[in-house]
């Protein structure tokens, strides 16, 4: 027993070995920072150029070391390469690259070493969130996305709107962590191990008895910690106010990265093997209509609400509170579809497709404007088609997937989820199917605003020549995946049907 | 009564006459100027009168969070120390120590790296 734990201790080391490689860098980005700065943050010209690269560089050793992995079967160690974790790691270094693209101009050369310091750190926390088989580790490497955000969020601007973001960013994601160690308290507390694999293992033999109530409190306090992560409505108040003060990149960071976190997570915890059994059916009685409320819910305040807005970065905000309900619609359904399609694989391809169309437009309000001076409002965007044609284009692009019109891959990532929620072949999946389709219809009226200012409004802004070669880059990477998985969506089924 | 016992009691005791020695001491050896300054009640450099509810000073903070990191190393280092080389149950096992050793060499590497940062970044000089 005791020789068995060392040896899965010792050869769990191999199974997170992109994430180590994400955090030696971490540390080397770290050390060598205050050297090539002064105190008061000054530092040569370029500086940034050379982080980014160096960190381009350290995200491609890793893809590559990812690229060599294979998933293996999951043992009692604290880490795990299953299916999932394999995904979720292509999925958050591909991310990664997007992101570090996206922020290469947005912060002083001074500061640009925290800040892809940081994104690093998050890159590496969201693969050990889903190589975690551990409740310690989980938690610890949740706190290792959430603690680099704050300094992420704040360094690219310091004005008020953005001390205002950061500070509220901050209180509401220290208090969802203390949400989700609650609840994770009370699962150790009914189970006695903080061992994913042991809790599985233990629910699903079954107490044979009434279920042990905690259990229920755990799963809703899980539930309502990771919901502040998606933005799930009504723990998504924060969400416009952050995406508005924030840095552009910052935003775009926001509106993705702790989505897969939050998503990854509740997956681990109320959706693996374990929860079938006497008591997994108690428990799925309860959650069952919790998350049909919150996708319901999450989806009509999110798009309503977009509606009534004029920022644009509000607006991509409410828009990504509506896509986390789309989403939830797939975690509601999870896996115990009898024909069609699966609910969590729906909402792996709908999460990836949401990354690339979601930083595509981030990309595109760098792209059109400096921080200093940037495009706040839709106004604002009026008549880019004549001074920036082709960032219209490509907006236009991701705006119609996030409609979810065809020829872009948001078109099949709904339809995927509306028949995983149809092919239930419950009422209530009929249902939440029939409020994706409502709700992907109002969130058009509000896309189309974009796409008029931009196509049918004289310009706003006379003369654009702000350049920004690397978030053009980004946006074009973007636009690949986002037409690329219309025409070969095999290409993401494949690597999601690893998962399941 | 058990020998430990005695052990604590003389601790105690050693720990109260280190208090009592060294106020003593001070008192009698220091110079003692009675200047207004020195007359105040001791309060970090705060001024002790008035209100209360005034903002502190950020390097207050920033020392205090520097003094976490080696507070933080202590407390994980004092366990390991004591269970690392033992050989019954409740030590690390045996075919566990140089990777344990090596983990808190990472560990210490990194707080070192942390350390190192606060430094460069001027968090020793109070200004």
């Amino acid at each position: 027993m005791l020789d068995a734990l060392v040896e899965a201790l010792k050869g769990s080391l191999s199974l997170v070995l992109p994430d180590i490689v994400l955090l030696a860098t971490v540390a080397v980005v770290f050390f060598g920072a205050p050297f090539l700065t002064d105190e008061r943050g000054r530092s040569e010209a370029g500086l940034r150029h050379r982080w980014s690269w160096l960190a381009l560089a350290a995200v491609g050793f890793s893809g590559w070391l990812w690229y060599q992995s294979t998933p293996v079967e999951v043992g009692d160690g604290p880490f795990r390469l299953d299916g999932l974790a394999w995904f979720v790691r292509g999925l958050s270094l591909a991310t990664l690259v997007v992101l570090l693209l996206v922020n290469w101009n947005q912060v002083p050369d001074g500061a640009s070493a925290e800040s892809i310091g940081s994104l690093l750190a998050i890159g590496a926390g969201v693969n050990l969130i889903a190589a975690s088989n551990d409740l310690v580790y989980l938690f610890l490497a949740l706190e290792l996305v959430s603690i680099p955000t704050y300094l992420f969020l704040f360094l690219p601007r310091r004005d008020a709107a953005a001390q205002e973001a950061t500070t509220k960013y901050f209180l509401l994601s220290a208090f969802s962590s203390g949400l989700v160690l609650f609840g994770m308290s009370y699962v150790f507390g009914v189970v006695g191990s903080t061992n994913l694999q042991v809790i599985g293992q233990a629910l699903a033999a079954g107490q044979n008895g009434p279920l042990p109530m905690l259990l229920p409190v755990a799963a809703i306090l899980l539930i309502a910690g990771l919901g502040f992560r998606i933005t799930a409505v009504p723990f998504h108040f924060y969400a416009p106010d952050v995406f508005q003060g924030a840095g552009t990149s910052g935003a775009a960071m926001l509106s993705f990265v702790p989505k897969v976190a939050g998503f990854v997570a509740l997956i681990r915890l109320l959706i693996p093997s374990g929860w079938m059994g006497p008591d997994a059916q108690t428990l799925a009685n309860l959650t069952g209509p919790t998350v049909w409320w919150l996708a319901v819910i999450t989806m009509f305040v999110g798009n309503l609400l977009a509606i009534l807005q004029t920022d644009v970065r509000r607006l991509l905000a409410f828009s990504s509170i509506a896509h986390a309900g789309y989403m939830l619609v797939g975690f509601q359904i999870g896996r115990e579809t009898h024909a069609g399609i699966d609910g969590i694989d729906a909402l792996l391809f709908y999460l990836t497709v949401y990354g690339a169309m979601s930083l595509g437009a981030f990309a595109a309000l760098i792209a059109t404007s400096d921080e200093s001076k940037r495009y706040e409002t839709i106004d604002d965007l009026g008549g880019l088609s004549r001074t920036r044609p082709a960032v219209a284009l490509l907006m236009t692009l991701f705006l119609f997937s996030m409609m979810g019109l065809p020829p872009t891959a948001g078109f099949l990532a709904k339809l995927n989820l509306f028949f995983a929620a149809w092919s239930q072949g419950t009422e209530s999946g009929r249902w939440l199917a029939i409020f994706l389709a409502v709700n992907a219809a109002i969130a058009a009226w509000y896309y189309l605003r974009i796409i008029a200012a931009m196509y049918l409004r004289e310009p706003a802004h006379a003369e654009n020549r702000h350049q920004e070669p690397a978030a053009s880059v980004a946006m074009a990477c973007c636009a690949l995946v986002v037409l690329g998985l219309f025409f070969a969506p095999d290409w993401l089924w494949r690597a999601i049907s690893v998962v399941s | 009564m058990d020998i430990s016992v005695y052990a604590i009691l003389l601790y105690a005791g050693m720990v109260a006459g280190f208090v009592v020695v060294n106020l003593a001491l001070t008192h009698l050896l220091s110079p003692n100027k009675r200047t207004a300054v020195k007359q105040m009640p001791y309060e970090s450099g705060m001024d002790p009168v008035g209100d209360a509810r005034q903002p502190f000073d950020v390097k207050f903070y920033i020392v205090a969070i520097l003094f976490l990191v080696f507070d933080v190393e202590l407390l994980f280092l004092y366990p390991w120390a004591v269970s690392a080389y033992i050989d019954d149950a409740s030590g690390v096992p045996a075919g566990l120590r140089d990777t344990v050793f090596g983990v808190m060499l990472v560990f210490m590497a990194t707080l070192a790296i942390a350390y190192v940062y606060a430094w460069r970044k001027g968090v020793f000089k109070w200004r």
